[in-house]
């Protein structure tokens, strides 16, 4: 449903296990070879693949054209995922992967209420790749068609932003060294399960995280055994959901696992950072954080490890099932690795493959 | 393969520019909708294009009727000759129908997307409250039975309250969006204009300066409201049940067009038909009237006398004296204090008196007539030329709108 993922149809039908997305893949390879077989399909293209390099270079291009059109971070994300689940189906060698990001984009701004005109669209993106977007908006439109057809007119998608969210204020407001007195009402059982018969009550819940970033909003304890997320933490943490895109992670799991992955990462991350450790702090800048090199300026709560024990203590009780987290985290920590080593030009040129000799 | 720099084409061809080789594996492997559904004739059609009755031609699905809807283009005729983007309201209407299953909402069975446009199968439903209630103002103005209504707003609430759960505005509720099956049961339809709000992008106003027709729209609407709320909803069951009720529109004022610059005009004779029975709203009684964009123009309009009740008492006399509480919770002015879906579906009238049946008709002596369909040679390639079946006082809004 629409408010509630645990009817929706992203659970119920665009939902995979890793044996199911190999197997969809085969499926693709197959085709490929067919294709190739057949003529179809040129046989120079048979060394570029789906791969992590391809899937950032093709984040990168979402993200370009969503800056241009100066998006928010809801659309280009609703837009990644009809990008992953369309080549869940159909081969990038088959198509032109310009206008299908092109495409996604446009459908996703309407689906997510912030339409804009289908000529815009074409235009900022002929501007950002001029070789590949066709000056004939009909293009466009009918490619619409296709990947509509292809998610099986499925076009709502939850994202990870608002469990994120209802995280972190369970987080700022439960004493987690009293745990016993913890009240199972307080909505933990409850992360994005929607709201239970009252929409007024969802609302209202939903305009906590409307709030943003901005952890002062979810202040209500002082902070002695809650945790209060940090601004360098929430900002790196919604971050790594962008990222999360390039990955299979949304096809795989639930938002709140995504979230609480992403929560986790920020948090040790920051507390390497804090003692100096370079790697951390390049995963950072990446994420759009710049710590001042001074140890110790941290004044929300407890001490590193205080911290690392109440987002442990957290993850225990909440009944989120942890080896889905520890599976996105690993999965999100390769990307990095695959992500430091990757060359964007490299990558243009193996795409310019694609269209040529067809 | 490295191709040298030179020999690297400046524009890629026309084809590998677009959908390649996926386009034709694709367009091969495809059903049409004339292959799957044999077309008996077509039933209505308005802003969003044509909606035709059909059977399955699979046999084991032989004896189910649908309605299929296919959705009109840009051109004059409202053909389809190349795409041009699907609109905002076909967009909605896709994705929210696939999405949002009830029993009380119209059900969608598939859409195809064939040759350019867009068909949305749902299963078909004999009759609507329109047309229900023109029979009986036809008829001799016969009351509609009491159990039939209160099965029906139940129904109603029901749907919305699970639209409204979904996070969902539905913006259109009247008698002729609101079908009945042979069966009984309510399926509210037409979700062109519903839309999500948990997560406003764009403030509701942005997407759509003119929501509900002027009939069935709140007075916080009509005062010019930018931020409302789903009581939009309810205050349209409200004028749904006074027209069950009445057997005519409770708030028949006419519409004020639109001005050369687009701007959205006070709808002040609307805002009078409401007043004239439900009296002057108060800042007493309504806190925040005086906030509302249009409460100078508002404050113009003469001053009438709360009059629902002897409204209710000359409409119904004595007959469905029970339901009156409903009618006015529905009908509160102030959209925060106005009785939701939820705890519509609970209100005393449903809990006392006569049980609510899960069937409008169990009991009813009445028998309506079967929806009117129209036979034509060429069923989905023609263009409609004229109305059979005007749903009075549509929404001539910008629904064609295309992004």
């Amino acid at each position: 449903m629409s408010a509630n993922y645990w009817n929706s149809s992203q659970r119920l039908h665009w939902q995979f296990t890793r044996e199911e997305l190999s197997e969809k893949r085969r499926n693709i390879e197959v085709l490929e070879n067919q294709l190739m077989a057949a003529g179809a399909l040129p046989l120079h293209l048979k060394d570029i693949e789906y791969d992590y390099n391809m899937r950032i270079y093709l984040h990168n291009l979402v993200h370009k054209l969503g800056r241009r059109l100066g998006l928010r971070a809801i659309p280009i994300t609703t837009a990644e995922v009809y990008l992953s689940r369309f080549l869940l189906n159909v081969s990038l060698k088959e198509i032109n992967i310009y206008l299908l990001v092109t495409t996604c984009i446009y459908l996703a701004c309407k689906v997510e209420e912030c339409p804009h005109h289908i000529r815009s669209i074409s235009n900022e993106a002929r501007n950002l790749w001029p070789q590949y977007i066709p000056h004939d908006l009909t293009k466009l439109a009918e490619f619409e068609f296709y990947l509509i057809e292809e998610m099986e007119n499925y076009l709502i998608i939850h994202n990870p932003y608002r469990s994120l969210g209802q995280i972190r204020n369970i987080l700022a407001s439960t004493d987690f060294a009293h745990i016993d007195n913890y009240n199972s009402n307080n909505g933990m059982n409850n992360i994005d399960g929607g709201n239970n018969g009252n929409y007024r009550d969802g609302y209202k819940s939903y305009g906590d995280l409307s709030s943003g970033l901005d952890p002062s909003n979810g202040k209500l304890y002082d902070g002695v055994n809650c945790l209060i997320l940090h601004q360098d933490e929430l900002q790196v943490s919604w971050s790594i959901i962008n990222d999360s895109y390039i990955t299979d992670l949304s096809l795989i799991f639930p938002p709140h696992i995504i979230s609480l992955g992403a929560i986790y990462i920020a948090v040790v991350l920051r507390c390497s950072a804090m003692m100096n450790d370079r790697a951390s702090s390049a995963i950072l800048r990446r994420a759009g954080v710049d710590l001042p090199n001074k140890p110790g300026t941290t004044n929300t709560g407890p001490n590193i490890e205080g911290r690392m024990n109440i987002l442990t203590n957290f993850m225990g009780i909440s009944n989120i099932d942890l080896n889905e987290v520890i599976e996105a985290v690993q999965e999100i920590l390769t990307l990095y690795e695959v992500w430091e080593a990757y060359d964007e030009n490299k990558l243009r040129k193996k795409v310019q493959k694609l269209f040529m000799n067809r | 393969m490295n191709i040298p720099r030179s020999q690297q084409p400046l524009m890629a061809d026309s084809s590998t520019l677009t959908l390649g080789t996926y386009k034709l594996r694709k367009d091969n492997s495809r059903v049409s909708v004339l292959t799957k559904y044999e077309i008996i004739g077509y039933i209505a059609s308005g802003t969003y294009g044509r909606v035709y009755k059909a059977k399955s031609r699979d046999p084991k699905k032989h004896d189910k009727l649908y309605a299929i809807k296919k959705f009109k283009g840009d051109s004059r005729d409202g053909e389809i000759t190349h795409y041009s983007g699907i609109s905002q309201s076909a967009c909605r209407e896709m994705a929210l129908c696939r999405e949002l299953n009830n029993e009380n909402i119209t059900e969608l069975i598939e859409t195809i997307l064939e040759k350019k446009c867009i068909y949305m199968v749902s299963v078909f439903a004999e009759h609507d409250l329109l047309q229900i209630i023109h029979y009986h103002s036809q008829n001799g103005m016969r009351q509609i039975p009491e159990t039939s209504i209160k099965s029906m707003i139940w129904q109603i609430l029901n749907g919305v309250s699970f639209l409204h759960q979904n996070w969902v505005i539905h913006r259109d509720l009247k008698p002729a969006n609101i079908m009945v099956t042979s069966d009984g049961v309510v399926k509210i339809g037409d979700l062109g204009l519903a839309r999500r709000f948990n997560n406003p992008l764009q403030t509701l106003f942005a997407g759509d300066k003119v929501v509900v027709t002027i009939w069935y729209r709140s007075p916080e609407l009509l005062l010019g409201g930018r931020h409302y709320t789903p009581a939009i909803d309810l205050w349209s069951v409200g004028c749904i049940l006074g027209e069950l009720l009445a057997l005519r529109p409770m708030f028949k004022g006419e519409e004020a067009k639109m001005d050369n610059k687009k701007n959205v005009p006070f709808q002040k004779n609307q805002m009078m038909k409401i007043i004239e029975i439900m009296g002057s709203p108060t800042v007493s009684k309504w806190p925040s009237l005086n906030k509302y964009p249009d409460y100078r123009a508002f404050q113009e309009l003469r001053v009438h006398q709360a009059n629902l009740q002897s409204w209710f008492q000359s409409t119904c006399g004595n007959f469905n004296k029970k339901i009156y509480p409903l009618l006015s919770d529905l009908l509160e002015y102030d959209p925060a204090k106005r009785l939701t879906a939820y705890n519509g579906l609970i209100h005393p009238y449903f809990l006392d008196g006569v049980k609510v049946c899960d069937n409008v008709f169990e009991g009813s002596k009445f028998k309506y007539p079967a929806r009117k369909i129209a036979h034509d040679a060429n069923y989905l390639n023609q263009a409609a030329n004229k109305r059979q079946y005007d749903s009075s006082g549509g929404l001539h809004i910008k629904k064609k709108q295309r992004y």
